[in-house]
């Protein structure tokens, strides 16, 4: 029995004891990686990805996958940046959040109303929304130097704001999820569809709710990239609802649905930011990045499936 | 419950109609549509995704995917774009296909051996693949410049003619024909359907499942590696960044299109090859009319969720249990 508490503790902390052990070791062979202004730029370059992966373990836990993840950032980071310079930044960001959220629904709707499978109607939105984005900007950059924008940029004594944003995130998420009757619905929809319909849920409005919730994520992770870069363009976010996926797989959600945590996601977010900037400071060239990126995550489910295949 | 002859007539023919409603819609409003060179250049942009699209429907036959066909073409393509300016080119298609093949058994025995599920392992090689490609070409473009006469040979590839027909169009058909030999007509085929529609009992009535997704993949792969040298001759040069970027979600939604269901047991390869051509169709009708380059994703997306909603709508006037619209 002994070994199953190990691995049970594993499973919970290892992604934990992995970035603490990787976080120590560039600490003490890069001077540059352990400069206080770098460690808190790890913090804010993990922001978008670790917001939108908040949305995306939600949906991989219902047992469902959205596609459109890095679109919907785009649009929505486009729309705000564009109407920053006409009605402010609060009302914009307001606006571009309700839009997030709008288009989640667009998603769900279709999943649930047209009984489109999750992964096909996230795939044609990826690009509907994608284009909506080019149409928008007319393929150019937008940009916007309004004060209040760009303050949710600054750093609190090293803690960047969006760093802050980014974990009342993360509680929100733990909250809705672990306390919350829908969160317990989003595990029995996840883990078990047939059984969840034949005991009562509304495993339709579970669904919507969560392509929703989504779209919110996505925009707020939007919203944090279009904060970190002062800008947006219709290609921002190309390809990050993959990413998002690996971070959210990393932590050690499974794809089957059913199971996962916020802490591993928001670990894995983490681990990510660090292997790229470390990579940054030893000049790894970024060709090579994209290598290590795969290599980590093959190892880390190989090492979790050979687990599996020798231990069941 | 009976279906409806409506609908009978909706799955087979469905997506002829749609074809030849947007060809009729195109030569009406483009002169330049219906003439030969047109044709040529649709049906060559059809092929290379069709071609692909034949593997990833054995994959998804077999109820998986593989995202990294987009990353593959690309490494496959540089690879044999090298090998075409410093050797032969029957070095070159060899390597090409060698690659892509390579590959995919590569994606096989990880998926198979080390217990990755399917759309992780393809995904990280989707990374590392791309991460290749760039190193292997320094990301920089290559193009295609060696003696006339082997370009010539290499050109036929993607812009040859047999008996005045495009040789991109018959290497499909043929791909075609024989995967669905092998899909319909052979214990092989009726194994990867077995093992999509439920592995478990694929298991326990003594398939070799790990075998069949190695041999599926591989498929995939080497379709993918077709492709690729189609491709390269056709553009007479490659760019490890930019080849093939989104192509693997291109290549699963013309599947899709096609009617192949992705929760695996069945692969309709006739649907498949219908979906590509009416993708290249869509996207030549928008280059006809000069629209910029981001309303083919626009189309492209549209027309997916209206052909999935379609079907969804169907079942869900049956509502039969396990689909999404289920309450």
């Amino acid at each position: 029995m002994k070994t199953n508490n190990f691995r049970q503790l594993w499973d919970r902390a290892g992604i934990f004891v992995a970035l603490l052990a990787i976080v120590t070791i560039f600490a003490f062979i890069n001077p540059g990686f352990r400069k206080p202004a770098n460690l808190s730029n790890i913090l804010q370059q993990c922001t978008p990805i670790g917001i939108a992966a908040i949305g995306m373990t939600f949906v991989i836990i219902s047992g469902a996958l959205d596609l459109s993840v890095g679109s919907v950032m785009a649009l929505t980071a486009c729309v705000m940046v564009g109407l920053i310079d006409v009605v402010g930044f609060y009302p914009a960001f307001l606006i571009a959040i309700t839009f997030g959220f709008c288009l989640g629904l667009i998603n769900g709707l279709i999943v649930t109303k047209m009984g489109v499978q999750p992964f096909i109607a996230t795939l044609g939105t990826l690009w509907v929304y994608r284009a909506f984005a080019y149409i928008y900007t007319q393929n150019k950059p937008m940009q916007s130097a309004d004060a209040g924008f760009v303050c949710w940029g600054e750093n609190i004594c090293y803690v960047p704001r969006l760093f802050v944003v980014m974990v009342l995130c993360y509680l929100a998420g733990y909250f809705l999820l672990y306390h919350t009757p829908f969160g317990r619905y989003v595990f029995a929809v996840g883990s078990n569809r047939r059984a969840a319909i034949l005991s009562g849920i509304n495993v339709a409005r579970v669904n919507l709710f969560v392509f929703a919730l989504v779209g919110f994520f996505s925009a707020m992770a939007g919203a944090a990239l279009a904060v970190r870069l002062w800008s947006a363009k219709a290609d921002t976010a190309l390809g990050y609802e993959l990413m998002v996926i690996a971070t959210v797989v990393l932590g050690g959600t499974s794809l089957k649905g059913g199971s996962g945590t916020f802490a591993g996601t928001f670990g894995a977010a983490i681990l990510f930011t660090v292997i790229y900037n470390a990579m940054d400071m030893f000049q790894v060239q970024s060709y090579w990045q994209k290598i290590a990126l795969g290599g980590i995550l093959l190892l880390a489910l190989s090492l979790d499936g050979l687990r599996r295949k020798y231990t069941v | 419950m009976n279906q409806g002859w409506f609908w009978k007539i909706w799955e087979r023919f469905g997506l002829l109609f749609v074809i030849l409603a947007g060809i009729i819609g195109l030569s009406f409003s483009s002169p330049n549509f219906l003439t030969v060179n047109n044709f040529k250049n649709f049906v060559n942009q059809a092929a290379v995704v069709a071609i692909a699209g034949a593997g990833m429907t054995f994959a998804i036959a077999g109820g998986g995917f593989d995202l990294s066909v987009g990353s593959v073409l690309a490494l496959a393509a540089c690879v044999g774009a090298k090998t075409l300016i410093n050797g032969s080119v029957a070095a070159s298609v060899m390597a090409s296909i060698g690659i892509g093949t390579g590959i995919g058994i590569l994606n096989g025995l990880i998926i198979t051996k080390l217990r990755v599920p399917t759309f992780i392992a393809t995904l990280a090689m989707m990374t590392i693949v791309r991460g290749i490609a760039l190193i292997y070409t320094k990301g920089r473009d290559i193009n295609i410049i060696t003696e006339p006469s082997k370009e010539a040979v290499y050109k036929f590839f993607g812009g040859g003619y047999v008996f005045s027909l495009p040789v991109p169009m018959l290497l499909m058909v043929v791909i075609f024909v024989v995967f669905y030999v092998i899909l319909r007509h052979t214990p092989f085929g009726r194994h990867v359907c077995a093992v999509g529609s439920n592995e478990e009992a694929a298991i326990n009535s003594g398939l070799n499942v790990d075998r069949i997704k190695l041999i599926v993949f591989a498929l995939v792969g080497l379709t993918t590696a077709i492709s690729a040298v189609i491709q390269t001759s056709q553009l007479m040069g490659v760019n490890g960044g930019t080849s093939g970027l989104g192509f693997e979600l291109q290549a699963i939604a013309v599947v899709v299109l096609g009617g192949t269901s992705l929760n695996g047991g069945r692969g309709k390869l006739f649907g498949t090859m219908m979906g590509a051509i009416l993708v290249a169709i869509a996207n030549n009708g928008l280059n006809l009319h000069n629209t910029p380059i981001f309303y083919q994703y626009l189309v492209l997306g549209l027309i997916l969720l209206m052909a999935v909603s379609i079907d969804g709508l169907r079942s869900r006037f049956f509502r039969p249990a396990g689909t999404w619209s289920e309450r």
